[in-house]
Order: C-alpha cells, then structure tokens, then sequence
C-alpha cells in the first residue's frame, strides 16, 4: 500500500498548493481548468484559507495583489483567455515587488479558441503580456508528479524574490490522471510575515506602503534598475533544465511540458533505429536555461525544437544557440496534439536518418 | 476471472444500466467494458450512451476512436451532435427520451461525476424508472476523498440526491493505474463492501486492468476474487498514444 492517490492534474495542483502553504485562492472558472478552482473551494475551508470565487479574471488578480500585499501565501489559475485579462494585474503585481503564484493551464488560441492542449502562451508567460519591463519566474511541469513537486518550488521562489511565478501546463496535464504523491508539506505556522507586509504599523514609525506608481522620472529609473538587478540574479541561479539520454547524443529535442513528454518517447524510439537521439527539457522557461544548452554547442550535430505552437519556444532556442548548430522545427497549433512517430519523422525529414 | 456482462446480470433487451459515481472513478472505462462484454456474450443490440455533460476531456466519446471497427459496428453510440462534441457546453443527446425508453437494445449509460453530473440525469428521471433501469455507482477509494467510511457515505447521498434514482449496486474499481496492487484492490474491495454493508448494496464487481492484473489476481480473498473481472484501458497517459490525438 502506497501513499499516492489517483489524481487529476488540476486537483493535483490545487492540493500541491495547499502543501506548498497557498491559504488563499481568488479565481474564475475556464475549461480545462475548473477542477482547480472546484478542489480549492472545498479544501481551502478544511485548512483554515478562503476561497473567493471572484467575478471576472480581472477581479480575482486583484484580489491576489491584495492578499499578496498582506505577505500571504496566495494564487490564482485560469486558462489562456482568462490569464490574458490578467495581464494587467500581473505588471502591477510585478510593479509592487509582491509575491504570488499563477498558473495557466493552456488551451488553444489565439482569442476564444477552443478547450484543446496548447503551448501557445508561451510569449506571454515568458516575455510578458502586461505593461513595463517585468519578468516572472516560468515553471514548466510535464508530468502531474512534477507539477505538484513544483508548486513547492514556486512558492518558496515568490516568496524569496518577491517575484510572481507562473506555472504552465497545459489542457492535457489538467486533465490527466495519474498516481501522486505529496512529499512536502510546509508547515504555515513557520511563515513569518514579511516587514514589507501592509498588516498594521506594529508599533513601526512609518506605515508601509505598497505601489506600483512612481511620479518622477528618475525614481522610477532607479526603481527599474533595482528590478532588473533582481532579474539578473535569478537568470543566473533558477534556471534548471532536464537532460535526458544526452550522454551520448548526436542531436536533441528541445521540448518543454506534456510536448516533453510525448518526445521522451520518440527518444526511446529513434535509439531502437540507431539515432543518437536525446532530449533538452527546459523545467524553467523563464530563465532560460541558456548555459545549460550552450554546453551542448560543439559536442552536438542539431536540434529539433518542438511545441504546441509555431516557433515561440523555437525564438528562445535561436536566440541561445544561433548560428552554432542546424536548428530544426516542429510544432503543432490549435490543440492537434502530434505523437511520437510524427514528431520522429519531422526529425529524419530535416536531419535525414541522423547518422 | 468472470464475463463482466455476467457480473452485472447479463442484461436483457429494453433494460437500461446507468453508471454514476464521483468524478474519476472509473465509469467511462467500466461502460464501455460493459457494452463490448455484452455484444460478446449477447445477440441484442447494445447501445452506449454518453450523457457526460461535466468533463471536458477523456469523455466516451473521446475514447470510441480506440475501438475496433468491428466493436464499433456492433454498437450503436449515442453522444452529442458532432458538431458539438467540442463545445464547452453541456449538451445531451437528440431524441434521448425516446432512446431511453426504447424496448429494443440494451442500454448502457455513462453519466458524468459526482452529484452535479448525476442530477444532469435528474431530468430523465420518469424515462429511467419506466424502462428497467439498474444504477451501479463506481469507486475508487484511491481518489482523494474516498479513503474514509466516512467520506464514501457522503459521496453515495450526494449522488443519490443529485440522480433521484435507486441505487442497485456498487463496483470497486481501486487502482493507481500501473502502480496498482494487490493490497490496494483487496482494501479497495474491503472499503466498498463495508459501505455496501452499511448501505444495504451488494457490490458487484471488482475490476483491475490488464497491466497488472497478472500481479493482482492469485492474491485476492475470495470475496474479491469471485467478482473479478479483467477490464480493457481506454483512458491511458499520452506518451504511448502511437499517433496523432486531436482532442
């Protein structure tokens, strides 16, 4: 008897949140994320949190830059329309040095689209969507294990950068089901307050104040330059990627979340036919993991970038490995999901047989 | 290892089996299962029936692109217009108050999770009683929530309340997908039966998939062991679909 239960993603997550300390969750419904929301309503009360059911998107982020101000726990999900009219919210958040947690489970776009898995939010969430030069740390999952393991990660980031963190999956982790186990459970009680929190002045000579608006023009510079500097030190030590049967390999795939996932199987299946085949997994997207790829240039004939989108995550591998080695493509829009002979046929179409 | 058409009674032409439970229990795979056993064993006509207006993906009709030509010839489905079945909407079937009191074919239909997917069928409620109907609800007590006397109580009131209909049985179907054990299908088995005893349900059906049933099978009491049956997998992770899923 073990102690996993059966699980589906977007429950996975919402629990993996609770052990991860999240105590309040402010959101909207959206297909393929409702379970979320649905698992957080019922649990949240059992643990002492709130849930609010807020009336739109643009509500709820608020709500989260409100309870973020307070230095609780908090998060919010939906999928990509509804992140999308967060987006506001989310630079303000940013704007405010405030931490919090957000998660998109992606569908297919651009505008209503449809419910099917997407990885085409992959600019908004990487390069930003709302307004001002703001970075959020991107976490990636491919499995639900992962992603529940993750959220531990996310808030304990938020919290010590004071940075908004997104986690990205898509339709299809949220709707899966897989066995999970819940290995951390933080302990809410050592949570400290931080002195920044707007909780009362506790006897403080000053009341503290959060903001994104600056006036002057030379302020709001220096306040940048503080931000950017923030960026900077997490671009150097969050990066993290996965590198799978790369020991050996001649090319790789360069993938990221459930795409990820079905390329780890064309891996399998091109090493049957003789192709030194590895994989590339970013597990953050934003940082980039840059130096980890460049390690790779020398030692590997090309790789093949594949996503749920056409050439977002591809713009990063360019932009990383650019004229360094062949850099093949493959992607798939509006929620077709390709599987792994596809994606291996794409490989010997631009790379020949790989030998 | 028992025929799961026998499992369930082997059902005669005109007679309707509902399955509800919570959601992620299984009830999909065990409708399926059910109508694909009981073309094997019968000569009626078999309808399947997807009245899952909850769940946006694995639905049944997500999964009938996995059956054989011939199990699909032999079964006639029933599911939203086509046009819909992407739609985020909750639609039911044309023409199901006919369909359901048909004396023609068996009817097997799967409804979808929990109270709210069980009172979707609410409606239906007269037609249901009027064509000989049996109701099993599917567990999984390895499903958060499912793993106390206590909360399995509360999820057959709830589905009870929200379908308005009898319940005739249960059916245990404990498992972590390929990490499944012996221990845990015996406990899983062990929880229903409890439940079924305070409840007056007898439970009537064990079911384990064939990734590890091998594993499983020689390791059960007997009570569990005589109501086994070996179920087909439709819903699986994604990685080992072989080719292009459009969803």
């Amino acid at each position: 008897m073990s102690d996993k239960v059966l699980m589906k993603g977007a429950e996975a997550l919402a629990e993996g949140a609770i052990q991860a300390g999240c105590r309040y969750y402010f959101g909207y419904p959206i297909t393929p994320q409702n379970e979320t929301p649905e698992y957080m309503s019922r649990r949240l009360p059992e643990v002492g949190g709130r849930f609010v059911q807020a009336e739109s998107e643009v509500a709820s982020i608020n709500m989260v830059y409100g309870a973020a101000c307070a230095g609780v726990r908090v998060m919010t999900s939906s999928s990509s329309p509804g992140i999308s009219l967060m987006q506001e919210g989310i630079s303000y958040i940013s704007g405010s040095n405030v931490p919090c947690v957000v998660m998109n489970a992606m569908r297919g776009g651009p505008g209503l689209g449809n419910i099917a898995p997407a990885q085409a939010d992959y600019f908004q969430a990487v390069k930003g969507g709302g307004n001002g030069d703001y970075k959020r740390i991107v976490l990636a999952p491919s499995s639900i294990q992962e992603g529940v393991d993750l959220f531990v990660d996310a808030f304990e980031l938020a919290d010590k950068y004071r940075m908004v963190v997104m986690v990205i999956v898509d339709g299809l982790i949220g709707q899966m089901m897989e066995p999970v186990e819940f290995k951390t459970r933080i302990d809410v009680s050592t949570l400290k307050t931080p002195e920044w929190a707007t909780v009362g002045r506790h006897g403080r000579d000053h009341a503290n104040i959060i903001t994104s608006l600056t006036l002057d023009a030379a302020g709001l510079e220096q306040w940048n330059l503080k931000l950017q500097a923030k960026y900077a030190q997490v671009e150097q030590a969050e990066s993290r990627i996965e590198e799978y049967q790369m020991d050996d390999a001649d090319y790789a795939i360069i993938a990221y979340g459930t795409m990820a996932r079905i390329a780890k199987t064309t891996v399998r299946v091109a090493r049957d036919k003789g192709i030194k085949l590895g994989l590339l997994r970013p597990i953050t997207v934003w940082p980039f993991p840059a130096k980890q790829m460049q390690a790779y240039v020398g030692k590997l004939k090309g790789t093949l970038t594949v996503e749920l989108a056409y050439r977002q995550l591809f713009e990063d591998v360019q932009l990383t490995l650019c004229d360094k080695m062949p850099l093949g493509w493959y992607g798939r829009g509006g929620g077709v999901v390709p599987g792994p002979q596809e994606i291996l046929a794409a490989f010997e179409e631009q790379f020949g047989k790989g030998r | 290892m028992r025929e799961l058409a026998d499992l369930f009674g082997r059902p005669r032409t005109g007679q309707s089996i509902v399955f509800a439970g919570p959601s992620g229990s299984g009830k999909t795979e065990v409708a399926i299962n059910l109508a694909l056993s009981l073309i094997r064993v019968t000569t009626s006509p078999v309808t399947l029936c997807d009245l899952d207006v909850v769940k946006p993906y694995f639905r049944l009709r997500d999964m009938l692109r996995l059956l054989t030509e011939d199990e699909a010839g032999r079964l006639t489905i029933v599911e939203p217009e086509r046009r819909l079945l992407h739609a985020d909407i909750p639609t039911f079937p044309r023409n199901l108050h006919a369909l359901l009191s048909s004396r023609e074919t068996i009817k097997v239909i799967d409804v979808g999770g929990d109270a709210i997917g069980a009172g979707a069928v609410a409606q239906f409620r007269e037609t249901i009683i009027a064509s000989d109907y049996s109701l099993y609800i599917v567990v999984n007590t390895l499903r958060p929530g499912m793993d106390s006397a206590d909360g399995l109580k509360r999820m057959l009131m709830a589905i009870r309340s929200g379908a308005r209909l009898e319940v005739t049985g249960l059916v245990a179907n404990t498992n972590l997908q390929a990490e499944t054990t012996a221990e845990d299908v015996q406990r899983g088995y062990d929880a229903v039966k409890a439940l079924g005893d305070s409840e007056g349900l007898p439970v009537v059906a064990v079911l384990v998939s064939p990734e590890y049933a091998d594993q499983v099978v020689h390791r059960l009491a007997p009570g569990a062991a005589g109501l086994l049956s070996v179920i087909r997998v439709f819903n699986r992770i994604l990685d080992t679909v072989g080719s292009q899923t459009e969803f």
